[in-house]
């Protein structure tokens, strides 16, 4: 190294936090800052690892506290030369930090980092390819590629999942090295690794490299989603999310697997991870709108109710932040499905000590859960927190009363009981009650103009200590509609009188409406304050509505305008039919909108993504595959659209019918590297109506063990079956494969599996399949794997197609 | 996807951060400061805050802020659950009650923590089991050094919860099953709510690779069984740990798994029928006329059996604000009005079952010049009754299966306490 110090650009850079404006104290700090410096140069630190490490601490704290430390980064670029993981660690942190503000010094690192990359402890090997991808310098592309390949085969998955990831870096860094490079083919190969966090890591990647292609992110098909479902226990609690989140872009090829795909998922839901769970929900609700239909409501009735418990369950026993988010969630899925978490209602009446936003939340959900059986018992609760010290509660109560009564969910004489609880807080004499009392009584009113004599009796008396101006004007709006009661025009000429006090330009106004609508109803005694109050309002310029409505009003008298024209005109008509209700509850749409983007702080926000999410943020949804569904009919033997039993997909009794055998016909690229890459000619499909296999085929032992043998292993062809559960016993799988006409040589039952070797004749062409399936009994899921040779098959996509039709048999047989 | 987790001080100022993308700067952090920090609205206001097109989404531990910031739209339960999944990773690192000087002094760690748990601003691995394998400062240490090359497989293999070669002398099982009691009584004695939330921990110390079953008195089974004991506990709804094969649970509710080393939760559940509820309360509180007296008269009846008895219960029986004096006669344990929580606290350390007891409480008010309503807040009841469960669920039987065939000690305790246990008045 030529020059000992760095050029001092000027102090401080210009990514480092300027955090110290205080001349003196940047100066002391800059002591500081040479005394580690000299400490780290000195040789005696060299050979006490124990004290090298307490330096480098030391400038880690220093760099997070703000304090610019780039000025030690050749000392640090030595230190990499160590065995210490924890050092290493530390100034890979170091130089991930300051690379962007010095390149230079930065590339001269990078040959040790590629030769960390090569290191024989996988740990070093992944935690220098993360470093050197974190680096994020435009100049080190040439070096980052080779490593980053060379990761990608690495026998640890420990590197693999940090080579996966540094492709994303990668790609950030210099979009057209990543594309020049096959990084994506790639990816795609990828997501058979063996290991479930290297997959999870693929999809992420893969997500967000291919953001700006026509789908969006990923291309799946149904080979990819069936076999990352088919995964779906071995991943963890985060990588399972990934997965579940491209369900809902996928279309299934047709309704059964559509139902077979929940069935997968279900379980899913018995996991304690509300993320998890959040995320099947909003699969399932995809499945159950490819499906489609007339059904799909009841369809998502059922998906609801299935959820409820595990939803239920998490809410009341997690911490609030989630409980939150989940609350949100089950909002929108009470709106979107009313009625199912009716009976739950309890759970939603407010704790003492939660956090306040919790409870507002709560008191908002409850009125959606009145049915007339609950009712009373959600108004009750409701009432006493009407109590609640935090006005804001007590408000909103009121305001989830109304709600109750407006929407008229609570059955008959509710919503007169309701009008009869707010009456009574008019009486409270606590200020923000009344008013808000008076408030939510006007809309009720509007939308039960009967219950007038319920409401009429307190309102001249509350007109004194209704303090807040919405709620005077409530009042005063109540008082002209109900016109019987004796008392209004007295209480409003007090009011009239000192017009000058009111301050509130709606109090202003619903006083002149009201003395209208009384003066149309009892002419001779309001005339004389009418005429007082159109006096001072015509001459009242503090707001221009007042003034106009006055003048109006003024006039059409002075004209002399018939009483039942002027009543006409005067009438507001703010009363609403009979199941009508207030636009705020009338936002369908908007619903609608938020139920694609379930799962997302959409639904926290309760807006659309576009409306707070940058564009250069938003994530394009799009279905695929786009050959789906497919056309049923169109494939030969494909069941009936709906089966009987199709409602029932998340009991577990009915089988999981799979979909016909349809190759995976889809195919820019050959995701699972299965067929012939060099396009897939679609192969003849299967004679329809007639079964797939020959029933009257027979093979001896030797014969079956020759062709096995004749055959190279490497044309044979994976699949997976799903079983309901483990068989009780080897004859149960045979007899019920017979009646497919799928025969079995051998089968055995061993402590930990069962081994069937099976056999079938492919009907259209005569070709026979060898079959061997081992089902493992101990890793819980009933999981048939099957290993197929097909006897003078091409190898190619026309046998992937039979092992497709093979394996639709069998999971229907079984 | 996250771009950055930032931890703040009470003060607001950052003690942690680390970003993962480039999108947001360190600036956010005065943003957070201003309209979060110096607000106040922990607690009143929702836990998720969009300032600027970024969105902040935060929980606290003690009082540091753990912060998490993004711009895309991304699904908040995840981002929550990986900040307590952090939070926790701290626990077992630095100790339950880590503070700030604790974040402080380890640095490092943390931030080797936060680069192993997140990528790029997506969480990776966060098993702590399997995180102590290589990071080990702290006050965490492998109990055996594993070779390196073994250990990565360990890291990411498909049983990433457990390491293989696990060795421990004795092979013992702790099991504790705790419920929560959650009730909320209204002032006539209707039940407004009432479910019992339970937990089993579970604390393994065994050798190898071992298969555990589990089994409860869950009703499902038992009416299977068709054993003529007593009957089972319905339980309304559970969640397992990640080791347990949900599709045997599925197929005949079984509960078999291969347990973490260590102390673990097993399972989540909940029950709502059949309660039996250890204290039963029955208040009468009297406001006189005027509002310068209170007179408050409490019954509690301890209704589980005299061969057991409760701890810890506290009774808070609130009072108004202008509560000047309280004369309280009782008949045993401590009570005495006590300002600061404008309440009665009446506490008693050992609670004998069938026991019963009287307060009778005189709370004189002091004149106020505008008579102001008191709001009634609900008596607050905590306690603890060990051996106990309301929901009546016990531990039928839990087998080890490992090839080694060895003797394993298993431990049972049961514990329930009061959640948000509620009567209003």
């Amino acid at each position: 190294m030529a020059t000992a110090y760095p050029p001092n650009q000027g102090g401080v850079p210009p990514e480092g936090p300027a955090a110290m404006p205080d001349s003196y104290f940047t100066e002391s700090r800059k002591g500081e800052v040479n005394e580690l410096k000299t400490l780290l140069r000195n040789f005696s630190t060299e050979r006490d690892p124990k004290r090298k490490r307490d330096i480098i601490k030391k400038v880690i704290a220093y760099m997070t506290l703000g304090i610019d430390v780039s000025r030690l980064f050749s000392e640090m670029m030595l230190a990499i030369e160590t065995r210490d993981l924890v050092i290493k660690k530390m100034v890979y942190l170091y130089l991930v930090n300051y690379a962007r503000s010095h390149p230079e010094l930065a590339t001269m690192c990078t040959n040790t980092l590629q030769k960390d990359c090569g290191n024989e402890d996988p740990m070093v090997r992944g935690l220098a390819l993360r470093a050197l991808c974190g680096l994020q310098l435009p100049g080190m592309v040439e070096y980052i590629s080779e490593p980053l390949r060379r990761s990608l085969t690495d026998g640890h998955a420990y590197v693999r999942k940090t080579g996966v990831m540094g492709m994303l870096k990668l790609y950030r860094l210099n979009r057209e090295a990543f594309q020049e490079s096959s990084f994506v083919d790639i990816l795609y190969d990828m997501l058979r690794d063996p290991d479930a966090s290297v997959v999870s890591n693929c999809i992420i990647v893969l997500n967000e490299v291919m953001a700006d292609s026509p789908n969006g992110g990923m291309a799946i098909n149904r080979a990819i989603m069936l076999h990352l479902l088919n995964r779906i226990h071995e991943f963890s609690e985060f990588s399972v999310v990934q997965i579940l989140d491209l369900v809902p872009k996928y279309i299934p090829a047709n309704n059964d697997e559509a139902y077979q795909i929940m069935n997968l998922l279900d379980p899913v839901l018995g996991r304690y991870s509300p993320g998890a769970v959040i995320a099947t929900i909003r699969a399932f609700w995809s499945m159950a709108e490819a499906v489609g239909g007339p059904d799909e409501e009841a369809m998502k009735r059922q998906i609801v109710s299935r959820c409820k418990a595990p939803l239920v369950t998490l809410i009341s026993s997690c911490s609030s932040e989630l409980g939150y988010s989940l609350l949100k969630h089950a909002e929108s899925l009470i709106d979107a499905v009313p009625g199912v978490f009716d009976d739950e209602y309890r759970q939603f009446f407010l704790k003492y000590n939660e956090p306040t936003h919790i409870k507002y939340l709560k008191i908002s959900i409850l009125p959606k859960l009145a049915n007339p059986e609950n009712a009373p018992d959600i108004v009750a609760e409701l009432a006493e927190c009407v109590n609640d010290m935090n006005i804001k509660i007590s408000r909103y109560s009121v305001r989830s009363l109304m709600q109750i009564a407006c929407r008229d969910t609570g059955g008959p004489g509710c919503a007169e009981s309701i009008a009869r609880r707010l009456v009574e807080m008019l009486d409270l004499n606590v200020s923000h009650i009344c008013s808000e009392a008076a408030t939510s009584l006007a809309s009720v009113i509007r939308k039960h103009p009967g219950l007038k004599s319920v409401i009429a009796p307190p309102l001249s008396r509350s007109l004194k200590y209704v303090e807040e101006s919405s709620g005077k004007g409530s009042i005063v709006y109540l008082l002209g509609e109900c016109s019987e009661v004796t008392m209004a025009p007295y209480a409003l000429e007090k009011l009239i009188d000192t017009y000058d006090k009111i301050d509130d330009a709606t109090i202003k106004i619903a006083l002149l409406s009201s003395t209208m609508k009384l003066f149309c109803q009892r002419p001779a005694e309001v005339q004389a304050m009418l005429g007082r109050l159109l006096a001072k309002a015509t001459d009242d310029v503090s707001s221009q509505d007042l003034h106009d409505r006055a003048l109006l009003y003024y006039r059409m008298l002075e004209s002399g305008v018939d009483l039942p024209v002027l009543a006409s005109v005067v009438d507001t008509k703010t009363a609403l039919g009979q199941g009508v209700n207030f636009a705020e509850e009338d936002d369908f749409e908007l619903r609608a909108e938020l139920m694609k983007e379930f799962n997302t702080l959409s639904i926290v926000f309760g807006r659309e993504s576009k409306n707070f999410i940058a564009e250069e943020f938003q994530v394009k949804f799009a279905k695929q595959p786009k050959e789906h569904p497919l056309e049923p009919g169109s494939e030969g033997a494909a069941p009936s659209a709906i089966p009987g039993g199709g409602l029932d997909v998340l009991g577990k009794t009915s089988a999981p019918a799979p979909a016909p055998a349809v190759a995976a016909a889809a195919g820019s690229f050959d995701l699972l590297g299965m067929g012939d890459p060099g396009g897939a000619a679609p192969a003849p499909a299967a004679p329809s109506g007639g079964p797939p296999f020959n029933a009257a085929v027979s093979m001896t032992g030797d014969e079956y063990q020759n062709t096995w043998g004749a055959i190279n292993d490497s044309q044979s062809v994976v699949s997976m079956v799903p079983l309901k559960k483990i068989p009780g016993s080897t004859q149960e799988v045979e007899t019920a494969l017979a009646r497919h006409g799928i025969k079995t040589m051998a089968s055995g039952e061993l402590p930990t599996e069962f081994k069937f070797f099976l056999y079938a004749q492919d009907s259209p062409t005569g070709l026979l399949m060898l079959i061997q399936g081992n089902l493992d009994k101990q890793s819980g899921e009933a999981l048939l794997v099957l290993t197929v040779k097909v006897n003078g098959g091409d190898g190619g996509a026309s046998d992937q197609q039979k092992v497709d039709t093979l394996t639709a048999v069998m999971s229907s047989a079984l | 996807m996250i771009s950055m987790i930032m931890v703040l001080n009470q003060k607001g100022d950052i003690m942690i951060s680390r970003q993962y993308r480039d999108d947001v700067g360190r600036a956010a952090a005065d943003s957070f400061r201003l309209q979060v920090v110096a607000a106040k609205e922990t607690g009143t206001e929702a836990p998720v805050k969009r300032i600027e097109n970024c969105s902040f989404l935060y929980t606290r531990h003690l009082n540091m802020y753990f912060v998490a910031l993004t711009r895309s739209n991304v699904n908040p339960a995840l981002v929550f659950e990986y900040l307590f999944q952090l939070i926790r990773i701290l626990k077992a690192y630095l100790g339950e009650d880590f503070d700030e000087n604790a974040m402080r002094n380890n640095m490092t760690l943390i931030y080797e923590l936060m680069d192993e748990t997140m990528d790029f601003g997506y969480p990776q691995n966060c098993a702590v089991d399997v995180l102590r394998l290589y990071i080990n400062l702290g006050n965490v240490r492998p109990q055996d050094e594993p070779e390196p090359s073994q250990l990565t497989s360990q890291i990411t293999g498909a049983i990433d919860w457990r390491r293989e070669g696990i060795r421990h002398k004795k092979n013992e099982v702790y099991i504790d099953v705790l419920e929560s009691v959650n009730l909320l009584l209204s002032s006539n004695g209707n039940v407004l709510r009432n479910e019992v939330t339970g937990q089993v921990q579970m604390n393994t110390k065994l050798t190898g690779m071992p298969e555990c079953k589990f089994g409860l008195n869950d009703k499902l089974v038992i009416d299977k069984e068709k054993e003529d004991r007593k009957p089972g506990v319905e339980i309304d709804d559970c969640t397992f740990h990640r080791c347990v094969r949900l599709g045997k649970f599925d197929a005949d509710r079984t509960i078999t798994f291969i347990p973490p080393d260590g102390e673990f939760e097993l399972m989540r559940y909940r029950v709502t029928d059949n309660i039996n509820l250890p204290f039963r309360i029955i208040p009468a509180v009297q406001e006189e006329q005027g509002m310068t007296k209170v007179s408050i008269n409490l019954k509690v009846i301890a209704n589980f059996s005299d061969q057991l008895y409760a701890t810890h219960v506290v009774l808070k029986v609130p009072v108004p604000k202008n509560t000047a004096k309280a004369k309280i006669k009782h008949s045993f344990g401590r009570a005495k009005y006590e300002p600061e929580q404008q309440a009665i606290v009446w506490r008693v350390k050992r609670f004998a079952g069938k026991a019963e007891c009287h307060i009778n409480a005189e709370v004189d008010l002091m004149p106020t010049v505008r008579p102001k309503p008191w709001s009634r807040p609900p008596i607050n009841v905590e306690f603890q009754v060990p051996m106990f469960t309301a929901s009546g669920v016990h531990v039928r039987f839990l087998r080890v299966y490992d090839k080694s065939g060895y003797h394993t000690n298993r431990w049972v305790r049961y514990i329930t306490k009061a959640g948000n246990y509620q009567i209003r008045i």
